[in-house]
């Protein structure tokens, strides 16, 4: 039997190359695969939650730290997505090490719930990247509201969205957004990508797992 | 040269278009309006209702008459402005309303018959006999009167909606609002400003004296990189909380967008604070044929003139009863056109008896009485106030100014005041009041908020801009006097108050639709006395310029023939939108197939590759049937019987999925569901029936317990969002004591159900982990296993009646075990099936679904009430105990078969009996073609008291294909009743 591979789960963006309009400075549209894991603290275990998490080296944001934000600590990213609520992000490992690493790192603090392979990742990154996704998301995603360490959840064009920067700090002037959608969602998704940026052009790069 | 055009102002390169024909030149810059000015004509539309001449009114969005139709290929744009239509080569404009030719009209026989077709005309004429409005008197109405007639073909432009964030939100750039603008942008800022015209500067464009303020002011606004300057963009409505939407025309001044360009983009805009500076709008005066051609408010006078060097006459009189008005007056004398005269009702002011002793002819203390000219302004009747003596005077272009009236209507959105300022006579924004600034977030700034004068409104903009900004106003600073207008300060002398001149002839108050003076008394006369009624009465205000022009002016002869004050009559609410907005912009870009966003399968694309005929059900798209387009009942058949002899499969990843942990998981399921969950044991699946509050099933699915406090929760594809939401609101509001923790797993796992005698067998090739025989893995068990080197999870279900598995594993591993499973199958033909096949199983098994938990069955209606707990409380077990949910007529599920079993049954038919052959008793949920008999047909139905009339026969009638069959009631579980097969 040959070794399971895994594959993005929808039929991805149109092949890598130009998309839309000629002329402007494109924005780059790239999918891409993570783990991921929903963490929830269980009652009363705040403190205990927050010993097990920074001795996995995880930066639960909101947990001393200002809700709502991201946080990447090594290879793992953590979105705030409510009280108690973080989603965890990592390259994609072997099936369930990652969520096995979080579960059995914080234990009964919280409950860890595998959730990646039903999420399509997309970034948007350049100097337009703000402009296309003004055509359908409402946030401001201006630089000094939108920070590097923020994260949200909206709607985009009837889809629900997590959306957060992957860049790193002080890259304002040419930022790189990620925004994760429900799986079944992501071809819909991707319409409204290729829609959004015809205008500014798109430059389209081969889905990653980085 | 065109002799329209004035001499030294004919500068721009030449652009072809046509009107109604006729190919005509103009100069780029020109408006439609200005092209057709320069080139002489005048006539451009027929009115609304009587069809009178009308030439062009204004010089802006507020035009009321010259409303055409432009024509591209395969669009067709109506009832826009020509002062708003910018020129392009090869524009072909067309006038509306008039048959056969403009000039020509054939329907202006209603004009003659005017004083028939008076305010609430069509109301009284119009009444009967019965049908007759529908039949008859409509249509024939509309033939009669209306405007543009738009396209009936589909739309070939793109559009868009852009969200957008501000600081400062400047509607409007003239004075005021570039002044406003640059104090906020200084401040540092992020700025927004909306200009509805194609150029920035608002009244400045038209004053040579504010040119290099103009352009100085700009410069300064586009080196600053957090303003940005939107033209050819109208804000159209405020909705409060600094909530703006506006309308981009992008490509409308284009013969078509260029690749990849929306022809229009709506912005909603979120803005902090808003400064509303949108000027003000010159009014028109009532009196004797105010309608005709060349007469024109004098300010778009004075911007044809100044703006496109079009000459609107050769001999001008004004009628004008303020001093800015003389603006307009010199403007024209000095482009060389004759002023015959100067009528102002007033004693001398400074600025008037200056003008006077420069050699205009001022006739103070007179008023125009009529027009005179029938498709063109021949002269005006003048005469000395409170003098019956009137003379002629010739000229073909009467310059009128009634004052001019604030814009407000975002104002009113806003919750901003309005208040009558006698100043002006006329209604300016206020406030907003300390307990609607939240609401509001809006600043009024210039002339919208009565502060007329070049300076002045500079002045207050800046003011404005720097509060909105959050400046604190500092009175030790000097005002920076290098960003005023280099302009005196305004030394106007007082408007005179001038609503109407009594004459005889029709004194429109509104043009766009007709509107006289007379049907605003008649309205006050048969009771329409307030200003909300008399519009709707007489329609003034109603058109597509919402009566900007005239609005006030109407309101003001309301309230004379009712001997109250303008200012207690007041304006009628100016509701969104301002201006008219396409129904594309509103749509955006989710249009046709992408109205709604679509759900795909993790195996969209195996399924699409093996001949899937899709289904549409909700947002999803689901596998029909493997059958290459066939649809007919055949391969259905075939699916079913593979799986009921040997082995199939079919993806059922659109369940709902939900994980639940906690250590009260379990207490928790016992309330959500109206079965218990408490007492099932780890490694079972168990199936869970959950209500309403109304005690009405909400939906089912089986929920398998993986831990102690570790629950998997399926729901049905349908009810997925609503059953997880239901569930995390009970779970944080109702219950927060409870220890309960979701997720929504639903698209990170992949799920099959492989079913039919043979799944075992094919199962048990790739599955590592776990034994799966009878004994190890027994009928509703549930375990995580390796699925062909994939870790996952497999339930022991059955939605068929065969024996079955559910297998889930994650999404991104979906295909590669789907194949797996295929392969492993290929000895025992397994083959994939779709939901009309699987729809087909469980009517024979007698399963319920979408069709019969439809909203209003309950559990014992569905012949499942024995599953309601009876110790412990639930959500809808209150309820479901009302008398009426346990009446025996209720009607309740059951199966049925034709008489003759080849007959085909419908879902929908109603069931009736024979004695009774209009009573409908009950009516089909569900019906197919079996997998047993060659065309056998079966189907499930409510049926009134239908759990006590097994074996009964009835007639299954479909009036709509004139079918009346008569059927066999029968228990719903068809197949295998015993449950034997699911067990073996």
């Amino acid at each position: 039997m040959s070794k399971p591979e895994r594959g993005l789960g929808w039929g991805g963006l149109p092949p890598p190359g130009h998309h839309g309009a000629l002329g402007r400075d494109p924005v780059k549209l790239q999918a891409f695969m993570r783990d991921a894991v929903e963490v929830r603290l269980a009652p009363g275990m705040a403190e205990a939650l927050r010993h097990a998490a920074a001795g996995l080296g995880l930066a639960l944001p909101g947990m001393g730290e200002s809700a709502g934000t991201g946080s990447a600590t090594g290879a793992v990213t953590t979105l705030g997505l409510a009280p108690g609520e973080w989603l965890a992000l990592a390259r994609p490992e072997e099936p369930g090490a990652f969520a096995r690493r979080i579960a059995s790192g914080l234990e009964a603090a919280a409950s860890v719930v595998e959730t990646g392979h039903g999420l399509a990742c997309f970034s948007v990154s350049g100097r337009a990247a703000r402009e296309v996704l003004a055509k359908g998301c409402r946030l401001d995603l201006h630089p000094a509201v939108f920070t590097s360490s923020t994260a949200a959840r909206t709607v985009i064009a009837q889809i629900p969205v997590t959306l957060w920067r992957k860049d790193e700090a002080g890259a304002a002037d040419s930022p790189v957004f990620a925004l994760a959608v429900p799986l079944t969602f992501a071809q819909s998704f991707a319409h409204f990508l290729l829609g959004a940026s015809a205008g500014t052009g798109a430059e389209i790069l081969p889905a990653s797992k980085d | 040269m065109s002799p329209h055009r004035i001499a030294g102002r004919d500068q721009g390169a030449p652009i072809r278009f046509s009107f109604d024909g006729e190919a005509i030149e103009g100069r780029a810059g020109d408006t439609l309006a200005s092209a057709l000015m320069a080139s002489g004509v005048r006539l451009m539309g027929r009115s609304f209702k009587l069809h009178r001449p009308r030439g062009v009114v204004t010089a802006g969005p507020e035009e009321p008459s010259a409303l055409v139709t432009v024509v591209r290929p395969g669009r067709r744009d109506v009832n826009l402005p020509a002062t708003m239509v910018e020129l392009f080569d090869g524009l072909e404009a067309h006038s509306q309303n008039r048959w056969p030719r403009l000039d020509l009209d054939l329907m202006s026989v209603t004009g003659r018959l005017g004083s028939l077709f008076s305010a609430g005309f069509y109301y009284k004429t119009f009444m009967g006999p019965q049908g007759a409005w529908e039949r008859l008197y409509e249509p024939l109405i509309r033939r009669a009167a209306g405007l543009g007639h738009a396209s009936t073909e589909a739309d070939p432009d793109s559009y868009e909606i852009v969200h957008a964030h501000c600081e400062v939100l400047v509607i409007g750039s003239g004075l005021a609002g570039l002044s406003a603008a640059r104090a906020a942008g200084e401040a540092g800022r992020r700025v927004i400003v909306l200009e509805q015209d194609r150029a920035f500067g608002g009244g400045a464009l038209v004053d040579g004296a504010l040119e290099s303020w103009r352009s100085s002011t700009l410069a300064a606004l586009s080196a600053m990189p957090e303003v940005r300057m939107l033209y050819r963009t109208t804000a159209v409505g405020a909705y409060g909380h600094g909530v703006v939407a506006a309308l981009e025309r992008v490509a409308d001044h284009l013969p078509e967008p260029e690749p990849f360009q929306p022809r229009q983009r709506l912005y909603v805009i979120r803005a902090r604070r808003i400064v509303l500076a949108t000027g003000a709008v010159e009014r028109l005066v009532a009196l004797a044929n105010n309608d005709v051609p060349g007469v024109m408010l004098a300010t778009a006078a004075r911007a044809y003139v100044n703006r496109h060097g079009a000459a609107p006459g050769r001999s001008a009189v004004f009628f004008v009863n303020n001093d800015e008005a003389y603006a307009a007056v010199r403007d024209l004398k000095a482009a060389g056109i004759a002023i015959a005269a100067v009528v102002d009702p007033r004693e001398p002011t400074p600025i008037a008896a200056e003008a006077e002793a420069a050699g205009l002819p001022v006739l103070f203390g007179h008023e125009v009485t009529a027009v005179r000219g029938r498709r063109s302004v021949a002269g005006v009747r003048v005469r000395k106030r409170g003098t019956m003596q009137e003379r002629a005077i010739a000229c073909d272009l009467l310059g009128l100014s009634g004052g001019y009236s604030p814009q407000t209507q975002l104002a009113a959105q806003a919750q901003l005041g309005t208040a009558w300022i006698e100043a002006i006579a006329g209604f300016a924004a206020i406030g907003p009041s300390p307990d609607a600034e939240a609401f509001s977030a809006m600043i009024p700034a210039g002339a919208a908020a009565g502060v007329f004068g070049r300076l002045e409104a500079a002045r207050h903009g800046a003011a404005a801009g720097a509060r909105a900004a959050g400046l604190a106003s500092d009175p030790a600073q000097p005002p920076a006097e290098a960003r005023e207008p280099a302009v005196p300060p305004r030394r106007d002398g007082p408007i005179m108050p001038l609503w109407e001149v009594r004459g005889r002839g029709k004194a429109f108050v509104d043009l766009q639709n007709d509107v006289t003076a007379d049907d605003m008394r008649q309205a006050a006369r048969e009771g329409y006395r307030h200003v909300e009624h008399a519009k709707r009465y007489t329609t003034h205000g109603m058109g597509t310029d919402q009566g900007r022009t005239g609005g006030l002016v109407g309101a003001a002869v309301l309230a004379a023939a009712q001997g109250r004050e303008v200012s207690a009559v007041g304006l009628s609410k100016p509701r969104p939108f301002v201006t008219p907005v396409s129904f594309g912009a509103l749509a955006g870009a989710e249009t046709g197939a992408h109205f709604k966003p679509e759900r795909r399968l993790p195996l969209h694309g195996w399924h699409e590759a093996h001949g899937a005929v899709f289904v549409r059900i909700g947002l999803w798209l689901r596998p029909l049937v493997y059958s290459g387009g066939d649809t007919s009942w055949g391969p259905v058949v075939a699916e079913a019987r593979a799986v009921r002899s040997g082995v199939g499969i079919t993806d059922v990843s659109s369940l709902g999925k939900i994980d639940v942990r906690g250590r009260d998981a379990a207490a928790f399921l016992d309330r959500i569901y109206a079965n218990g969950f408490s007492s099932l044991s780890v490694g079972k699946a168990r199936y869970g029936l959950m209500l309403r509050e109304d005690g009405i099933v909400f939906d089912d699915g089986t929920t398998s317990r993986l831990a102690e406090d570790h629950f998997i929760v399926t729901t049905t594809t349908g009810k997925a969002t609503e059953a997880l939401e239901h569930m995390e609101f009970h779970a944080q509001c109702v219950w927060p004591e409870l220890d309960v923790r979701l997720a929504n797993i639903a698209d990170h796992w992949a799920q099959f159900a492989i079913a039919g005698p043979r799944s075992r067998a094919v199962l048990s090739r790739i599955v590592a982990g776990l034994d799966l025989s009878n004994e190890g893995f027994p009928f509703m068990a549930a375990g995580e296993a390796i699925i062909a080197g994939v870790p996952g999870r497999i339930f022991r279900i059955s939605f068929s009646g065969e024996l079955a598995y559910e297998v889930a594993v994650p999404a991104g591993h979906a295909a590669f075990v789907w194949d797996a499973i295929m392969a492993a199958g290929e000895p025992d033909g397994i083959r994939p099936y779709g939901l009309d096949a699987l729809n087909l199983m469980r009517i024979e098994k007698g399963h319920v679904a979408g069709s019969e938990l439809n909203g209003q069955t309950t559990a014992a209606d569905l012949g499942l009430g024995r599953m309601l707990k009876k110790k412990g409380d639930f959500i809808g077990r209150a309820l479901a105990g009302r008398p009426a949910l346990a009446a025996a007529d209720r009607l309740q599920l059951v199966g049925l078969h034709p008489v003759n079993k080849a007959r085909r049954l419908r879902n929908g038919a109603h069931l009736v009996s024979a004695g009774e052959p209009k009573r409908s008793q009950g009516y089909l949920t569900a019906a197919c073609m079996t997998s047993e008999g060659p065309h056998d047909w079966i189907g499930l139905a409510l049926l009134e008291g239908g759990h006590g009339r097994h074996g009964e026969r009835m007639i299954a009638t479909s009036p709509v294909h004139d079918e009346a069959i008569e059927v066999e009631i029968a228990s719903p579980h068809r197949l295998d009743p015993e449950n034997a097969r699911v067990k073996a």
